[in-house]
């Protein structure tokens, strides 16, 4: 199977249709990435938009000697840090109050309904502050390895356990909050 | 153990995707560095209970708008590259053999008229420039001359008269003065310098009038002599009357008379 370290190289050279394969294999992962860090579809999938335009403007400073997945998450990161800075100074802000209801507002509400514990985890998750969310998401459903969430974020693998951990514990304590009502 | 290394080794075990064999030794290994078992069990359970959270599903109207997005892309792409290529196409063109050789004898002769242009301004120019110094070197040796011609010293009138020998247009002022000088100075070599340049001068009639004139004024034999060999040399008929008349003189001397006599024969 070609690999997407390839199919970028394709993109590259010029042959953009090729980003729809890539755009295939990464768009629901991206979108479950954006998805936990917002709690907005629309603004999830807005947000994969720009990730791959983003590919499509920076295609020739693409090199293919690293891991694609870091080299697209790292964009992801950049593309969600760019939205919240943008949201900042339309007074957006990380009100854990706004993540209440946002599983519930949209097509999650029927799969919520099905599972409560997921219900009360998935709110949990949206009441952690955004860093620990990312982290969270990164290493639990993703899979990428501590290595690899160290270089999309910038801090060192140490950090990011540590890091991993806190949110785990703050995760932990909300949802035993949570659980009670 | 330490905080940080107890955090870090729970991190390793519930994330790491250490399985089986190992993360059974892993997890009698924290318990047995003071990791509680309660605490251990609590983050286990949480991180199954992540790990079973279903991926959520991007709507279709995310493909939709990404395909339109690409499409949109590739378009813009398309009509940049089009004008890239028309631009390298009138490069190319413009570099074709016919149109090098065409533009290169262009840029030869567009050169070649600037250096011409050139040339020809300069020299023009110079040549200017050297008539008008040459009109202004002639204007002073006719004030020079005109003034050393009237000292007393028959030096400065001699000067004066070489001076206007370099002169190529004598004006009638300095004609008039080498005239007067021909007629009317007491020194006979002056006179006789006056006649050989006034000699040079007779493409002017007035020269020749004044000089046909001055044959009857003289008293000098050597100058009378000298103005009947001008007359000859000029041809000048008109100066046989004045000859004539120096020949009727009484006290003339013989070698002049004889010498009338020849020229007007010659003249005749």
């Amino acid at each position: 199977m070609i690999t997407d370290n390839e199919l970028m190289l394709m993109v590259k050279s010029g042959d953009i249709d090729r980003l729809g394969l890539i755009f295939e294999r990464h768009n629901k992962p991206l979108y479950g990435y954006f998805l936990n860090l917002t709690g907005k579809t629309d603004i999830s999938e807005d947000l994969v938009q720009n990730v791959f335009m983003r590919i499509l403007k920076y295609r020739t400073n693409y090199r293919g000697d690293g891991n694609f997945n870091i080299w697209i998450y790292r964009i992801a990161h950049n593309v969600f840090v760019d939205f919240i800075k943008r949201k900042k100074k339309l007074e957006f802000s990380d009100n854990l109050n706004e993540w209440d209801n946002v599983l519930t507002d949209t097509s999650h509400e029927e799969e919520s309904s099905k599972n409560e514990k997921i219900n009360i985890l998935e709110s949990a998750l949206m009441k952690l502050p955004q860093k620990k969310r990312e982290i969270l998401t990164l290493s639990r459903y993703k899979e990428l390895k501590y290595k690899e969430i160290s270089r999309i974020l910038g801090c060192s693998e140490s950090a990011v356990k540590v890091r991993i951990f806190r949110a785990m514990e703050e995760l932990k304590n909300i949802y035993n909050e949570l659980s009670k009502n | 153990m330490d905080k940080k290394k107890k955090i870090k080794l729970i991190t390793e075990y519930l994330f790491n995707n250490t399985r089986g064999t190992d993360k059974r030794k892993m997890r009698e290994f924290l318990l047995e560095h003071g990791v509680a078992e309660e605490e251990l069990s609590e983050f286990e359970k949480l991180a199954r209970e992540l790990n079973a959270i279903p991926e959520r599903e991007p709507g279709e109207k995310m493909k939709i708008n990404f395909y339109n997005n690409l499409e949109e892309y590739k378009n813009t792409i398309s009509e940049r590259e089009a004008r890239m290529l028309s631009f390298k196409n009138i490069w190319e063109e413009l570099w074709q053999p016919v149109l090098v050789k065409r533009l290169a004898y262009a840029v030869a002769i567009f050169v070649f008229g600037c250096l011409a242009g050139y040339w020809y301004t300069s020299e023009m120019k110079y040549k200017t420039q050297v008539n008008t110094m040459f009109s202004e070197m002639q204007d002073m040796q006719k004030v020079m001359m005109l003034t050393l011609i009237q000292q007393p010293s028959p030096t400065d009138r001699l000067k004066a008269i070489s001076i206007s020998n370099q002169i190529s247009n004598a004006d009638d002022k300095v004609i008039d003065a080498l005239l007067n000088t021909l007629n009317n100075d007491p020194n006979v070599n002056v006179r006789l310098m006056a006649v050989e340049t006034l000699y040079n001068f007779a493409d002017n009639p007035k020269v020749r009038i004044g000089l046909i004139k001055s044959i009857t004024k003289q008293e000098s034999p050597i100058v009378q002599v000298t103005l009947a060999d001008v007359m000859v040399l000029l041809q000048e008929k008109s100066s046989v009357d004045e000859l004539k008349k120096l020949l009727e003189r009484n006290n003339l001397n013989e070698s002049v008379e004889s010498k009338l006599k020849n020229s007007i024969e010659l003249l005749i």
